[in-house]
C-alpha cells in the first residue's frame, strides 16, 4: 500500500475483520476497531459488553448472541480504549472458537450494524499511521515481519534500524532549513548580512544538502519480490528453460517440448529449501515472433525479469557465453550438456541431472540473500523513500546547475521549493519561524 | 459635560489610527479621530523610512487600496532606494527616506481635507461599554461611537529607560496614558510586555561627512502613489543621500565594558525585543566575535539638524552613549541632540481578534497597529487600513474586507496575527509569504483590484483601477502574438529568458512596434511572464493542497468541534485559543495533533 497516495478510507466508519488465519483453528480472533461510542450497537450480540468497555485491557468471558435466545458462541472480548491501541482508536477483539461457520457468522452479524464495515486490506495499519501509532519505516519493518517468508527477511526485519534512518533524515532536515534560511536571508536581510558572504553560505549549505542526498540515492531498497525471492529462468526459446525448471521441481509441470515458444505465459513454483522460501519462475523465451499472445508473454518475461531477485541464463548448448541481450544474470546454465561442472557463475545441466546435483542453484541464491541482508552499515530504504529519492534526483540536478550559474534568488528561491516539498514527504517539515529563529540566532541581522 | 456622537472613532492618529480615519471616512460616515494634545500626527518616532523588503508591498497594497500612506511617503520623500535591486525584478521593494516633520504636516493636512472627518486632541481618561456602543470620557468632552478602534501604538502603560533614568510615557516628550486595563475593562493582554529602542540622534553639523560612503538617491525607482507615476519619476523634495559608516572593537568593547548599566541586561527591562532589530547592546552581547556593525545615518529631513544612526539603537546611560558613539568614524567629535531609549509597552493578544481586527467578544471595537505588538510604520497603517474599512463596512452591513494570505501581504499580516500569539514584536518578512513571486510591489493594483471593488466606493481611483486593468490586459494578449518578421522567437518567449531583463526587452519590443503603454503595466506585464511558469506552478501547489481536503479554504464549525467527543481536551483548548475559521487555519495551530486534523476533516465538521 502506497501511504503517500491516501487511499479513500472513511475514517467515520467502525471497520471490523478477522485477524488470524482463516479455517479451523483453537481460535479466532476479530478486531474491532473505531469510536467506544459507536460499540454500544453490539450490544444487541454482546450483552454483557458495557462491563468489557469498563474494564479496559481485561480479558472477559461472554456470549455472543445469535439472537434474542440462541447463543452463538462464548467468546473472550478484551477492549483497548484509544489512544493505546493498535490503531490508536478504541479497539475491542473478540476471539471466537476457530470454527469459520461460527466467525462468518459473525462477521456477517457486524455487518449489519449501521456504519459498521468490513476493513479494507492494510485499512488497521493506515489507522494506525494516520493515528501516529506508527511511523512509515515501522510500518515497512511491520509489513516484512508478516509478509516474511523467509528467516533471514524475519531476522532482517528485527534489523531494521530505525536509528539509522531517523538520524540519516535529520540531517537532510537540518540541511535543508540551513538552506532555506540562507536562501531568506540574502532576500529579507541583504542590507544586514554581507552578499558574497551570504551567497557563500547559500552554496555550501546546498552542497552539504546535496553531498547527504547522493550519499541516499546509492542506497538499496528492499523490494516487495524479495519478500519471497524469485529465481527467474530466463533465454531464448527452446534452450531448455522449462527442462530445469521441472527438474529443480522433480516434478513435469511445465509443458515440455521441442517446439519453440512452448511457454507462452509465465509458469511458477513456490519452493522451500533449507528454510528460505524461493518462488522458481520459468518465463516464455525471447525470439521474434508475430504471434500477439507470445509476444505478451515475452514482455511480462522482461517484466519479471527486471524485478526478479535471482537470474538464470539458460542457454543451448552450441551458443557462446555471452551476455543475453545485454541483461545481467546471476548464474549462467548450459543446457543438455553432459557434465554439471560448476564454478561461481557458470554450470550446466542436462535432464537426466538429479534434485542434488542441481541444488547448487538454490545454494546460490541462498548466499546471495544473505549477502544482501548483511550488508554492515547499508541503510535499507523502504520503497516509498526509494521512490521519492529517485523523483527527488533530476530536481537536484537541475538545482545544482542552477546554483553553479547563479540564477537569480527568485528562481532558486521556487526551484528549491519542488525539492522542499519532496524532502518534507520522508523528513519532517519546518516551519518559518524555525527557518527565521536559525537566522537570528546564527548572524546577527537588524539595523 | 458635553457630548457628542460618532459613526467611528478612532483612538490615536499615528500611521495605523491615521489610515484607518482616511479609509472609514470615505464611507461617507461620521468619523472622529481622537489623538494627544502634544503629539503629531503620524509622527517617525523611529527611523525615518518608509518601506522596505515586504514592507514596500504593503505600502503599494495599502495605495491601490485607496490608503494614503504611499501619497504622504511621496509628498515627503528625500531618497529613494530599491532594495534587492541585484537580485532579479521579482524580488524588489522600494524604501523611502522621508521628511518626518513633512510626512507629519502633510498626513494632517490630508486629514483636514477628508469630508465628514473631524480631528480631536484630547486624552482619554475612561471607556464605557454603553449596549453595543461606546461612551469615551476625555476631561471636558465625552463621545459616544458605534464603532471604536484603539490605535495607541506603544502608549499603553508605556515605560521609557535610559540607563538607569526611567519615566511613564509611549515616546520622549509626550504624556504618558493608563493601561489598557485601567481604561477598558475585559480586554485581554499579553502577559509578557514588548520593547523597542531606538538610537541616539547626531546633530548634522558634528558629523565628518568626509569620511563617510555615501549613498545617492536612485532616480530610476518608482514613487509609491499611483497619481504620482511618470516616466520620470518627478520628486515632490529635495533628493538628498544617505551615509554608510561602521562600528569597531572600540565602540563594541565601551558597550561590552558597561554591561551592567544597560537596562536590558541588568534586569531593569523584562519585555520582549524583536530579534530582527537588535539594540547594540544586543549585538555586542550575543554575537561577541564580531565588532563591525554598519551604521547607517539618515537624515531626519531638510530643515531638521538631526541625523538617526540606524543600526545603534541603546538604552545605555547617556555618558556611554556619548563615548561610543565617538569611536565611530565619521562620528568623533558627534553631538547627541537626543539620546537613545527603550520603551516597553503593553500589548493585546491578538489572537482575540477576528479577521477584521474586531475584538471576538467584545464587538465593534478593533484593535490596529503597534498596540497588536507589531513593528513597523507600514505594518500599523495596512492594519489601521483593515479596521478601518471594516467598521465602515460592517456598520452598512456590508461584506467585511478579509485579504487572503495567498495575494497580499497584508493578509499574511492578518491571518498570522489573529491565529498566532506573538513572543516577540511581528515584523512582516518576504519569507512569511508561500507566493512571493506573485505578490509583488509591480502589481500589487491588479492583486488589489477586486478587493478595492469589493468595498464599492466610487472614487478617483476606482477609475485610474478600471483603466489600468483594460491597459494590462491588452498588453498580456499583445505579449502572445509573434514579434515582428524574421523572429523565430515570440515575445512572449523572449522575456522568461533567465538572462534578459524581461522590462527592458518588453520596452523594446514595443519602441519597434511604436506601441506606447504605461511604465507600470510594462513592468508589471514583463515580471508576470518571466516568472509565469513559476507563479502557475505555486498556484497549482495551492490548489492541489486545497483539493486534497477539498475543506481547506472552507468554512469549519468551531462549536461542533469543541463539543465532539473525538477530539482531546488539550486540542480543544487549543483550538478554542485560536479560533480558526477555514480547515486551513486549523491545521497551522501549533501543537494540535495530526489525528485531530484528520478527524476534523474526516467528520467534515
Amino acid at each position: 500500500m502506497d501511504f503517500n497516495e491516501l487511499p479513500n478510507f472513511d475514517l467515520r466508519h467502525t471497520i471490523f475483520a478477522l485477524i488470524t488465519p482463516p479455517g479451523t483453528s483453537a481460535v479466532a480472533v476479530v478486531r474491532i476497531s473505531g469510536k467506544r461510542a459507536n460499540f454500544y450497537s453490539l450490544c444487541a450480540y454482546i450483552p454483557k459488553l458495557p462491563d468489557c468497555l469498563n474494564h479496559p485491557r481485561k480479558s472477559l468471558l461472554v456470549d455472543f448472541f445469535k439472537n434474542n435466545s440462541i447463543i452463538l458462541d462464548n467468546v473472550l472480548a478484551v477492549y483497548f480504549p484509544s489512544p493505546a491501541s493498535f490503531t490508536g482508536e478504541d479497539v475491542l477483539e473478540i476471539s471466537f472458537h476457530g470454527n469459520m461457520l461460527i466467525v462468518e457468522q459473525a462477521l456477517a452479524m457486524l455487518s449489519c450494524i449501521e456504519n459498521f464495515r468490513h476493513a479494507l486490506p492494510g485499512e488497521f495499519s493506515f489507522r494506525a499511521f494516520r493515528n501516529g501509532k506508527m511511523d512509515l519505516l515501522e510500518l515497512e519493518r511491520l509489513s516484512i515481519r508478516l509478509n516474511a517468508k523467509s528467516e533471514t527477511m524475519l531476522d532482517f526485519a528485527s534489523r531494521l534500524n530505525k536509528v539509522d534512518l531517523n538520524e540519516i533524515l535529520m540531517t537532510l532536515r537540518i540541511n535543508s532549513m540551513r538552506h532555506r534560511a540562507a536562501i531568506e536571508m540574502l532576500i529579507d536581510f541583504s542590507e544586514d548580512v554581507d552578499e558574497e558572504h551570504t551567497f557563500l553560505e547559500i552554496c555550501s549549505t546546498w552542497n552539504n544538502l546535496y553531498h547527504a542526498l547522493s550519499k541516499l540515492f546509492r542506497h538499496n531498497t528492499i523490494g516487495k519480490s524479495w519478500f519471497i525471492p524469485q529465481i527467474v529462468l530466463f533465454g531464448q526459446t527452446n534452450a531448455g528453460k522449462s527442462t530445469l525448471f521441472n527438474l529443480l521441481l522433480q516434478e513435469k509441470r511445465s509443458i515440455v517440448s521441442s517446439i519453440p515458444g512452448t511457454t507462452r505465459d509465465y509458469v511458477s513454483q513456490t519452493v522451500n529449501f533449507e528454510g528460505e522460501t524461493f518462488e522458481l519462475i520459468d518465463t516464455a523465451g525471447i525470439r521474434d515472433s508475430q504471434d500477439i499472445i507470445e509476444q505478451e508473454g515475452m514482455d511480462r518475461s522482461r517484466k519479471l525479469l527486471e524485478d526478479s531477485f535471482f537470474k538464470i541464463l539458460v542457454m543451448p548448448p552450441d551458443s557462446k557465453n555471452q551476455d543475453f541481450e545485454g541483461r545481467k544474470f546471476d548464474l549462467l546454465l548450459e543446457s543438455f550438456s553432459k557434465e554439471t561442472v560448476i564454478n561461481e557463475k557458470i554450470g550446466r545441466f542436462n535432464k537426466d541431472s538429479g534434485f542434488e546435483e542441481l541444488s547448487f542453484v538454490f545454494k546460490l541464491a541462498k548466499r546471495k540473500l544473505k549477502d544482501a541482508f548483511s550488508g554492515g552499515e547499508e541503510v535499507y530504504l523502504a520503497q516509498k523513500f526509494k521512490n521519492i529519492l529517485e523523483s527527488l534526483k533530476p530536481y537536484c540536478h537541475t538545482y545544482d546547475s542552477y546554483i553553479k550559474n547563479k540564477y537569480d534568488i527568485a528562481i532558486l528561491d521556487q526551484e528549491f521549493r519542488s525539492i522542499e516539498t519532496l524532502l518534507q514527504k520522508i523528513s519532517a517539515d519546518y516551519e518559518v519561524n524555525e527557518v527565521m529563529n536559525y537566522i537570528f540566532s546564527n548572524f546577527c541581522i537588524g539595523k | 459635560m458635553k457630548l457628542e456622537t460618532y459613526d467611528i472613532l478612532i483612538l490615536g492618529a499615528g500611521h495605523a489610527g491615521s489610515e484607518a480615519a482616511h479609509i472609514a471616512a470615505s464611507f461617507n460616515l461620521r468619523v472622529g479621530l481622537l489623538t494627544l494634545p502634544d503629539v503629531p500626527i503620524a509622527s517617525a518616532p523611529c527611523n525615518p523610512s518608509i518601506g522596505g523588503v515586504g514592507k514596500g508591498q504593503v505600502v503599494r497594497e495599502i495605495d491601490a487600496l485607496g490608503g494614503i500612506m504611499g501619497k504622504i511617503a511621496d509628498l515627503s520623500g528625500i531618497q529613494y532606494r530599491t532594495l534587492n535591486e541585484s537580485k532579479g525584478a521579482a524580488l524588489q521593494s522600494t524604501r523611502v527616506q522621508i521628511d518626518k516633520d513633512i510626512y507629519a504636516k502633510k498626513m494632517e493636512e490630508e486629514l483636514q481635507k477628508v469630508k465628514n472627518l473631524s480631528i480631536i486632541r484630547a486624552k482619554v481618561k475612561k471607556i464605557h461599554r454603553i449596549e453595543s456602543e461606546y461612551l469615551i470620557e476625555t476631561e471636558a468632552w465625552s463621545y459616544r461611537t458605534k464603532r471604536l478602534i484603539v490605535t495607541t501604538g506603544t502608549f499603553l502603560n508605556g515605560v521609557l529607560h535610559c540607563g538607569s533614568e526611567v519615566a511613564e510615557g509611549g515616546r520622549i516628550g509626550a504624556d504618558p496614558t493608563d493601561g489598557l486595563s485601567q481604561i477598558f475593562e475585559g480586554i485581554q493582554i499579553l502577559e509578557t510586555r514588548f520593547k523597542t529602542g531606538t538610537p541616539p540622534r547626531i546633530n548634522k553639523d558634528s558629523i565628518n561627512f568626509q569620511k563617510l560612503e555615501i549613498q545617492p538617491s536612485d532616480d530610476l525607482v518608482n514613487n509609491f502613489h499611483w497619481n504620482h507615476y511618470s516616466s520620470k519619476n518627478d520628486r515632490n523634495l529635495l533628493q538628498v543621500p544617505c551615509y554608510l559608516t561602521y562600528t569597531n572593537k572600540d565602540t563594541l568593547s565601551i558597550v561590552r565594558e558597561n554591561k551592567e548599566k544597560s537596562p536590558m541586561y541588568n534586569g531593569q527591562i523584562r519585555a520582549t525585543g524583536a530579534r530582527y532589530c537588535p539594540s547594540l547592546e544586543d549585538k555586542a552581547y550575543r554575537y561577541v566575535d564580531k565588532n563591525i556593525h554598519h551604521v547607517f545615518l539618515e537624515p531626519e529631513g531638510l530643515e531638521l539638524n538631526t541625523y538617526y544612526p540606524s543600526g545603534i539603537s541603546t538604552s545605555l546611560p547617556k555618558e556611554i552613549q556619548q563615548k561610543f558613539v565617538r569611536t565611530i568614524s565619521g562620528l568623533e567629535d558627534a553631538i547627541i541632540e537626543q539620546y537613545g531609549y527603550a520603551v516597553e509597552y503593553d500589548v493585546v493578544d491578538t489572537t482575540q481578534l477576528d479577521f477584521t481586527l474586531q475584538m471576538r467578544n467584545l464587538p465593534g471595537l478593533y484593535f490596529a497597529g503597534q498596540v497588536n505588538g507589531t513593528s513597523g510604520y507600514e505594518e500599523a497603517a495596512g492594519q489601521g487600513f483593515i479596521a478601518g474599512a471594516n467598521a465602515a463596512l460592517s456598520l452598512l452591513e456590508k461584506d467585511p474586507l478579509i485579504l487572503s494570505r495567498h495575494d497580499s501581504y497584508i493578509g499574511v499580516m492578518i491571518e498570522d496575527l489573529v491565529t498566532e500569539k506573538r513572543d516577540e514584536p511581528y515584523r512582516l518578512f518576504s519569507a512569511r509569504c508561500e507566493n512571493r513571486l506573485m505578490m509583488r510591489e509591480d502589481n500589487s493594483f491588479t492583486r488589489m483590484y477586486s478587493y478595492r471593488k469589493k468595498m464599492e466606493l466610487n472614487d478617483q481611483i476606482d477609475h485610474y483601477h478600471e483603466s489600468r486593468r483594460i491597459e494590462v490586459e491588452i498588453l498580456q494578449n499583445l505579449i502572445d502574438v509573434k514579434t515582428s518578421a524574421g523572429d523565430t522567437l515570440r515575445i512572449g518567449e523572449v522575456l522568461k529568458q533567465p538572462t534578459l531583463d524581461p522590462v527592458v526587452e518588453l520596452q523594446k519590443f514595443l519602441e519597434a512596434a511604436d506601441l506606447n503603454f504605461r511604465m507600470d503595466v510594462v513592468r508589471e506585464v514583463a515580471i508576470s511572464q518571466k516568472y509565469a511558469g513559476y507563479i502557475a506552478k505555486a498556484n497549482v501547489d495551492h490548489a492541489r493542497s486545497n483539493s486534497k481536503t477539498n475543506l481547506k479554504i472552507s468554512a469549519i464549525n468551531l462549536e461542533k468541534i469543541l463539543k465532539s467527543n473525538n477530539i482531546s481536551f488539550e486540542c480543544k483548548q487549543r483550538i478554542s485559543q485560536y479560533r480558526p475559521q477555514t480547515f486551513e487555519q486549523l491545521q497551522k495551530i501549533p501543537g494540535l495533533r495530526p489525528v485531530t486534523v484528520a478527524v476534523i476533516a474526516a467528520e467534515r465538521i
